[in-house]
C-alpha cells in the first residue's frame, strides 16, 4: 500500500467520524423540528410555552388530536404551586391516576392509580369518579355520580386543583 | 376515535417508535466502520501489514453493538439515538489506541467492554423505571460512602501510584470509587427532591449545612485519598445539582468560595498538591522529571498537528500513563487536532443529550439525576482533557469510556444506561398515547 493511499484511508476515517456526528446534529435537529411542531400532545404534561399556545391547525399530523371537540378542551393545574401551569390536553377520553398509562399522570399519593375519567358525550365533557380511595371534588362538592362540566369548572384530586378551559 | 375506547395506554405506536431505533441502527453501522478503519490503520501502522484478527475483531465490536442495540430496542425504543454510538465511537478509538500502545491490556478492555455492555444491558433488564431508585435514596448513599472508604481499609485497600483508591478482592482489583459517583448522585438528586422547597423559600445559615458536609467530605477524599480529581468530581457534581435544585445562583458563589478556598488550603498544607500546581504553571522546570509527562503529552500534541501522525507511526508509548490519563495526548499525536477534537465533539454531543434529558423530563428526581449523571461526565472530561491540555493542573482521572480501564468502562456503561432509561421516560410520556396511526 502506498503512502498516499494510507494517506487518503487517514482522511477517510476522519471524515467516517465526522459524517457521524453530522449524522448526529441531523437527528437532533429532527427531533427537535417536530417536536415544536407537535408541542401539544395528549398524554403526559406538556409544557405551554408563554404566549404561544399551538393552535391544533398547526399539527401536521393531524391523527393526534382530531377527536377534540371544538377549541380542544384543556386541564390546567392551579395548585400545588409546584405543578401549577402545567396543562394536559385532553382526549375524547381521559383518565386521570397516578398510574403512568394515565393521560394525566399524577404524582400524588393521595391520588388512585386510576382515579377519575372526563369523557366526551355529545359534545359535553363528563367527569366520574372511577372508585378512587380518596374522592374526586369538582367545584369542591364530592362527586358522586358522572356530572356534566364545562370550562372554569375545577376538578380536585388529591392535593391537585385542575381547572377546565 | 369514540368515548367507547378502552383508555389511552402508553403504547407507543411502532412506526414511532421504531424511528430513533432506526436511526441508532445506522449510527452504529457508521461508527463500526468508522473503529473497523482506526484498528485496520493501527494495526497497518505498526506492523505493516492487515491485522490477522481483523475479522474476529470486528464480528465482536459489531457483535457487542448489535446487543446492545438489541436491547434498547426492546426496553427503551422511543430512547434518544445519540447515547450508544457516541460512547460506543469513544470506547472503539479508545481501544484501538490502548491495542497500538499496548497489546496486552486490549484482551483485557476488550473483556470489560463486553462486561460494560452486559452491565448496560442489565441495567435496562432490571430497572424498569427510574424513579424505583428514589425509594433507596439514603441507602444508596450510605452505600456510596462506604464504596469510598473500602480503600481506606486495611487489607482490602491498596495504594497504586500514590492514590489510595483501589480495593482488591483476590485477583482483581477495582476503584470502587468509580461506582460511587453514580450511588451518589442518586442519592443527592433524591435528597434534593425532599429539601429543594425548604431551600428555594430562604436561605438561612443552616441551610448551607449539606453543601458544607459535601465540601468537608470532598477534602477528606483527598487528604486520606490523596485522589484530586475525585474529590473535585463529588464536589461539583453537589453543587451544580443543588443549584439548579434551589434555583439560586448564591450556591454557585459559595461553591465557588468554597473550592478556592479548600484549593488554597490544600495548595498550603500538602507537598504533593503543590508540586501539582508547579508543574502545571511550569513544566519545563523539570522537563526529564516532574514535568516528563506533561512536557512529553505537549510535544505529542504538537507532533499529531492537524491530521496527526497516523495510527500506529507516533510514539506515544513514551508518555507515562497514555493509555489512562493521557489517552487524549496519545490520540493527538497520531489523529492530530482533527482526531481529538472529534473526541471532544463526541463528548459534547453525549453531553447534550442527557442535558436534553434532565431538561425535559417531568419529576424532579429525575431531572436531578439526568443533571447529576451528566455533569459527572462533563466534569470528569473536563478535569482530564484540562490537565492534559494545561488548562488546569494535573489530576489522575480516567477520560470516559476512553481510557483503559474496568471500573470506569464498566461504570460509565450503567451510567449511559441510566440516562437512555430515562430519555426512553422523557420521550414515552410526551407522546401522543392514541390516534397515531
Amino acid at each position: 500500500m502506498t503512502d498516499q493511499l494510507l494517506f487518503l484511508v487517514r482522511l477517510g476515517l476522519l471524515a467516517i467520524v465526522y459524517l457521524t456526528f453530522f449524522r448526529v446534529l441531523r437527528a437532533v435537529w429532527v427531533e427537535l423540528r417536530t417536536e415544536n411542531r407537535i408541542v401539544v400532545t395528549t398524554s403526559g404534561v406538556v409544557p405551554v410555552t408563554k404566549g404561544a399556545p399551538t393552535p391544533a391547525g398547526a399539527l401536521s399530523s393531524g391523527a393526534f388530536i382530531d377527536d377534540h371537540g371544538e377549541g380542544g378542551a384543556r386541564l390546567v393545574v392551579l395548585t400545588p404551586p409546584t405543578a401549577a401551569g402545567q396543562v394536559f390536553e385532553l382526549q375524547a377520553e381521559t383518565t386521570i391516576g397516578r398510574a403512568p398509562s394515565c393521560a394525566v399522570v399524577i404524582d400524588d399519593s393521595r391520588v388512585s392509580k386510576f382515579h377519575a375519567r372526563l369523557c366526551q358525550r355529545d359534545g359535553r365533557w363528563v367527569v366520574e369518579d372511577l372508585g378512587s380511595t380518596n374522592g374526586t371534588l369538582v367545584n369542591d362538592h364530592v362527586l358522586d355520580h358522572p356530572e356534566n362540566v364545562g370550562p372554569g369548572d375545577r376538578i380536585q384530586v388529591g392535593e391537585h386543583v385542575m381547572e377546565l378551559a | 376515535m369514540t368515548a367507547t375506547e378502552l383508555p389511552p395506554t402508553h403504547s407507543v405506536s411502532p412506526l414511532l417508535a421504531l424511528r430513533p431505533r432506526r436511526v441508532e441502527a445506522g449510527l452504529l453501522v457508521m461508527v463500526g466502520v468508522a473503529v473497523g478503519v482506526a484498528y485496520g490503520l493501527a494495526s497497518f501502522g505498526t506492523t505493516e501489514a492487515i491485522p490477522a484478527n481483523l475479522g474476529p475483531f470486528l464480528i465482536w465490536m459489531f457483535g457487542l453493538g448489535a446487543v446492545a442495540h438489541l436491547a434498547n430496542r426492546h426496553f427503551t425504543s422511543a430512547a434518544d439515538p445519540v447515547f450508544l454510538p457516541i460512547s460506543l465511537l469513544l470506547n472503539g478509538l479508545g481501544y484501538v489506541v490502548i491495542t497500538r500502545l499496548d497489546g496486552s491490556l486490549a484482551a483485557l478492555q476488550s473483556t470489560w467492554t463486553a462486561i460494560g455492555i452486559g452491565c448496560y444491558v442489565a441495567t435496562l433488564l432490571f430497572l424498569p423505571r427510574v424513579r424505583i431508585i428514589e425509594q433507596y435514596r439514603y441507602l444508596l448513599g450510605i452505600g456510596g460512602l462506604l464504596l469510598l472508604m473500602i480503600p481506606l481499609v486495611p487489607g482490602l485497600g491498596t495504594e497504586i501510584n500514590g492514590a489510595r483508591i483501589w480495593a482488591s478482592v483476590g485477583p482483581i482489583n477495582f476503584q470502587p470509587g468509580e461506582f460511587a459517583k453514580l450511588t451518589l448522585a442518586a442519592f443527592f438528586a433524591g435528597y434534593l427532591v425532599d429539601s429543594r422547597e425548604l431551600l428555594r423559600s430562604r436561605l438561612e445559615l443552616r441551610d448551607l449545612a449539606p453543601i458544607g458536609t459535601a465540601w468537608a467530605g470532598s477534602l477528606g477524599v483527598m487528604v486520606f485519598q490523596r485522589d484530586l480529581g475525585s474529590s473535585l468530581l463529588f464536589f461539583t457534581l453537589f453543587v451544580v445539582v443543588l443549584w439548579v435544585a434551589s434555583e439560586r445562583w448564591v450556591v454557585l458563589a459559595v461553591g465557588a468560595v468554597l473550592f478556592f478556598g479548600g484549593a488554597f488550603a490544600a495548595w498550603t498544607m500538602f507537598d504533593h498538591v503543590q508540586k501539582r500546581v508547579d508543574i502545571w504553571l511550569d513544566p519545563f522546570a523539570d522537563p526529564k522529571g516532574d514535568g516528563f509527562q506533561i512536557v512529553e503529552g505537549s510535544f505529542a500534541l504538537a507532533d499529531g498537528g492537524l491530521t496527526g501522525t497516523g495510527l500506529g507511526h507516533g510514539e506515544p508509548g513514551r508518555i507515562p500513563f497514555a493509555e489512562t490519563d493521557f489517552i487524549f495526548a496519545a490520540i493527538g499525536e497520531e489523529l492530530g487536532l482533527a482526531g481529538s477534537s472529534a473526541v471532544l465533539m463526541a463528548f459534547l454531543l453525549l453531553i447534550g443529550s442527557g442535558l436534553r434529558v434532565a431538561l425535559r423530563i417531568d419529576r424532579v428526581f429525575e431531572k436531578l439525576f439526568a443533571l447529576g449523571l451528566t455533569t459527572l461526565l462533563a466534569v470528569q472530561t473536563f478535569v482530564i482533557v484540562g490537565g492534559v491540555l494545561r488548562v488546569v493542573p494535573l489530576t489522575g482521572i480516567t477520560l470516559p469510556f476512553v481510557s483503559y480501564g474496568g471500573s470506569s468502562l464498566v461504570a460509565n456503561y450503567v451510567l449511559l444506561a441510566l440516562l437512555v432509561r430515562m430519555s426512553h421516560e422523557q420521550r414515552v410520556s410526551v407522546r401522543p398515547a392514541k390516534g397515531s396511526p
